[in-house]
């Protein structure tokens, strides 16, 4: 049977630096998959290299038995992988239902012709993509705000709408980067819960993120990277317990300290 | 339908118009130009407002339309529908041809490309003198015939005029209001977010450049019939920039603001007759006025101010996005 | 056929020295403030014409030629001061919009001050021309090839040796940055704008002998300017400078060649084919990472 997610050898080089380097890993299933280290350790770049966004220098990434390498962001998505990002990419000039609106474009047949003669069919297809928008602003406690202008709202709920747009694309799996960046503690407590609830409802998570307390809290598996290369994987007491781990962190924090 | 509450008051103003000002000049012609530049700025305005893609070459694809139907029907004799028809799939070809390498530049880039693609096709229309008249232009272009019906008084173009605009407007409201609206505007919104919901962001730019370039090219048939007589000055890169003006002077992603853009536009010459000197200078100025002082537009930032009056004395009513 | 090739030669560098001042112009508002002047044409014809009234009021011609220059770095500077500075945080697109306003503004300034005529000077020194075989060559040209390579040097080590070509070009690279380390950006931005000014009155002034010139005339000096730094590379100064001369020489070659009427189509496809197939410029190293 075919992983779920794995990479293989993947490499993505930026002027010869390399910013990933030979990193295999595989993720399972129905799980909270943490993405950690230092800063630069090559977490973002994994990311866009896993939504298309970056085309691999080498190395390959397959997903349920798929080549992802050479597809395109969107063609990905329409494949099953969405993400959030690090500073929101809200779309601010809409409305918070229409934000998650966009998420369900992929669900939809609706061309230009059909559009623009308001066919029956384009008609009861906006029907159905309201309704679940609606429902994945509902899941993200959101519902309430969704004809207010994105641009007018606080950070923490721009970042759970970025979350809810997401999922309106039904995803198997999601990248999440750095969901609490930015949040205070009771915003980033929502976050985690709503990540576990997301888990149990039979979408994949891969997380990367700063706050450790979240990352051990709500994560089945670790992956550890140093300067883009693999460093260690476990469950998250294995990583708590791991010298290399502690001494990769110690490390930087001497570098960046002194 | 709320959303079509303002498609009403535009039909019935159009219709009215005539009724309470037979045979007005500012109507019944000055009208018709006002629908011709509506249509192409309710179609730029899905390109530049909605998708946030910048055009300085849209004067091309009027001319494309226009230059189509007048050389068809006066040197091959073509059937006036049959050259419309042509004109139509010639801005199509070339949209089709030119969208993909301009679309994937940006911002300056794409305004440079745009530019210089109006400024050669409005080469071509000067140059081979000898099939297009040159600099003089092109005359005797017949007018249309609907069902045997010829459409050759101010009224007769004042309906057909304002009737095609009238459908652009709604096949453009319709198109916002739609899935595919809804990817344009993400497109605007951030690039790599509309992506990574799944919208095929080059795709989607092209199709939005194409239909932007047939409602141009349809305004540009009817209006060489309705002039019988077309000249390269009137596809030159100033009209393509006055053509923007429209569109941010109503105020971007907003199809009635395109509407009175290209209204006060059309109007503001013909009103200035007196002043006919200062109009260069003031088209300037109203440019930079209105993006340094009301970026939003004249359009929309009236209606918000209605909008806000209407939300504070019912405090019910919830604000909507105005389309 | 070798004849033509060097008369085109002679024609394309003189035009292109003039496109060269004007991309050169282009380029250090650009690199300054990110925004692309499109009012940059407008700079030439008011060189070109404020030259002119003032020769015909009587003064001499060294005079009027430097009250020219004074009043187009004028207008460049009161560009920035009521145009650019109010409209700080606009997108691109409104920048756009804003400096084409301009530039048709001023173009119906022009109208309502010189009317519809077109002007000319005098060529700086004489009308005899220099015979290169069968080819010859205007002491205008010569002047305007003299002068914008002197121009493009100074220019060059204005940025590289004293300390506000540097201070601009810090501003640029992070205003925020520059700001904090007490340099004051605005005085720079307008500064920017004035020295681009100057640059685009100069051109005005050199090719007023050889070229007819007019309120319109502008307009299309500066899109071939734009072009010309686009073919070089937008934010690469000298690459601008090098654009202008290629474009100059390519275009009278094809007009030449082909027909002196297509000059401006054969400008404009040369810029398309370069932002198709090589945006980042035919010298671009600068501008790469904006595309």
């Amino acid at each position: 049977m075919a992983l779920f997610l794995e990479t293989n050898n993947l490499t993505k080089t930026f002027g010869g630096v390399a910013a990933i380097f030979k990193l295999s890993f595989a993720m399972g299933q129905g799980t909270v998959f943490s993405v950690i280290g230092p800063n630069g350790a090559g977490k973002t770049t994994l990311f866009n290299l896993l939504s298309g966004i970056y085309r691999p220098s080498s190395g390959q990434i397959h997903f349920r038995g798929q080549d992802l390498v050479g597809l395109s962001p969107h063609e990905i998505s329409h494949i099953g992988i969405s993400r959030t990002f690090q500073t929101p990419q809200i779309f601010f000039n809409m409305s918070v239902l229409e934000n998650c609106l966009v998420g369900c474009h992929r669900h939809g047949v609706t061309g230009f012709v059909a559009a623009a003669l308001h066919l029956p069919r384009a008609v009861s297809e906006a029907k159905r993509m309201r309704e679940m928008a609606m429902e994945n602003l509902a899941f993200c406690g959101l519902d309430h705000l969704a004809d207010r202008d994105s641009d007018a709202l606080p950070y923490g709920e721009l970042k759970r709408l970025e979350l809810a747009r997401a999922l309106s694309t039904q995803p198997r799996l999601l990248l999440m980067d750095e969901p609490a960046a930015g949040l205070n503690d009771s915003e980033t407590k929502e976050m985690g819960a709503l990540i576990s609830r997301l888990c149990e409802t039979g979408v994949s998570v891969m997380l990367v993120e700063h706050n450790m307390a979240l990352v051990m809290a709500i994560s089945h598996r670790l992956l550890v990277l140093n300067h883009g290369e693999y460093l260690a994987e476990g469950s998250p007491e294995q990583i708590q317990s791991n010298p290399k781990v502690i001494e990769a962190y110690l490390g930087s924090g001497d570098e960046s300290d002194g | 339908m709320r959303r079509y509450g303002g498609f009403l008051v535009l039909v019935a103003l159009v219709v009215l118009a005539p009724i309470v000002f037979p045979g007005n000049y500012f109507v019944t012609v000055v009208g018709v130009t006002i629908a011709f530049n509506a249509l192409i700025a309710v179609g730029l305005n899905l390109l530049m407002g909605y998708t946030g893609q910048i055009s300085l070459g849209h004067a091309a694809f009027f001319g494309i339309g226009a230059y189509s139907s007048g050389l068809l029907t006066t040197l091959m004799g073509w059937n006036a529908w049959l050259a419309l028809l042509a004109g139509l799939l010639a801005a199509w070809l070339v949209a089709e041809m030119i969208a993909r390498p301009i679309l994937r530049l940006k911002g300056h880039y794409l305004a440079m490309a745009t530019l210089g693609f109006g400024i050669i096709i409005n080469i071509l229309m000067v140059q081979p003198t000898h099939i297009t008249g040159g600099p003089d232009g092109l005359a005797d272009i017949p007018t249309l015939t609907l069902f045997g019906w010829a459409i050759d008084s101010d009224i007769r173009w004042y309906g057909v005029a304002t009737g095609v605009m009238l459908l652009g407007v709604w096949l453009a409201l319709n198109l916002i209001n739609s899935r595919i609206g809804l990817a344009l505007r993400a497109v605007h919104g951030s690039e790599v977010g509309a992506q990574m919901m799944g919208v095929d962001i080059e795709r989607i730019k092209v199709r939005v450049f194409v239909v932007s370039a047939l409602f141009a090219a349809l305004a540009g048939s009817l209006f060489a019939h309705q002039q019988g007589f077309i000249s390269p000055d009137s596809f030159s890169f100033h009209f393509s920039i006055e053509l923007v003006v429209m569109v941010v002077l109503g105020g971007m992603a907003s199809t009635y603001g395109a509407v009175f853009g290209a209204a006060v536009l059309t109007l503001l010459p013909e009103t200035l007759v007196v002043f006919e000197e200062y109009e260069v200078l003031i088209l300037g100025a109203i440019m930079m006025g209105i993006m340094i002082f009301l970026p939003q537009g004249l359009w929309v930032s009236l209606s918000q101010k209605v909008k806000q009056i209407i939300a504070s004395n019912r405090s019910t009513t919830n604000p909507s996005a105005i389309s | 056929m070798g004849e033509v090739f060097l008369q085109s030669l002679i024609t394309g560098v003189t035009v292109g020295s003039a496109y060269a001042l004007v991309g050169l112009g282009f380029a250090i508002i650009f690199n300054a403030s990110d925004v692309v002047n499109f009012a940059q044409g407008e700079f030439v014809m008011i060189g070109a014409m404020s030259a002119v009234s003032l020769l015909a009021v009587g003064l001499p011609f060294v005079v009027a030629i430097g009250f020219a220059l004074l009043i187009t770095v004028a207008i460049g500077m009161m560009l920035e001061k009521f145009a650019i500075e109010p409209a700080k945080s606009a997108t691109v697109v409104s920048t756009i919009i804003i400096t084409i306003g301009a530039s048709i503004f001023l173009r119906g300034a022009a109208l309502l001050i010189w009317g519809k005529n077109f002007h000319s000077l005098p060529a700086f020194s004489g009308e005899i021309p220099i015979h290169l075989g069968s080819a010859t060559l205007t002491p205008q040209s010569l002047w305007v090839m003299g002068v914008t390579a002197l121009m493009v040097l100074l220019v060059r080590s204005f940025f590289k040796r004293t300390v506000t070509g540097k201070a601009i070009l810090a501003c640029s690279a992070n205003p925020m940055a520059a700001s904090l380390m007490g340099i004051p950006v605005r005085r720079m931005m307008l500064f920017s704008y004035g020295l681009s000014a100057f640059l685009g009155g100069v051109a005005g002034v050199l090719i007023a002998p050889i070229a007819f010139t007019s309120y319109d005339a502008g307009m299309m000096l500066g899109l071939k300017g734009f072009a010309a730094a686009i073919l070089g590379g937008l934010g690469n100064p000298m690459g601008a400078v090098a654009g202008g001369v290629v474009l100059g020489v390519l275009e009278s070659l094809g007009a030449g060649l082909i027909s002196s009427g297509y000059k401006d189509a054969i400008a404009f496809i040369i810029l398309l084919l370069v932002l198709f197939f090589k945006p980042q410029g035919l010298f671009g190293r600068a501008g790469s990472d904006r595309v």
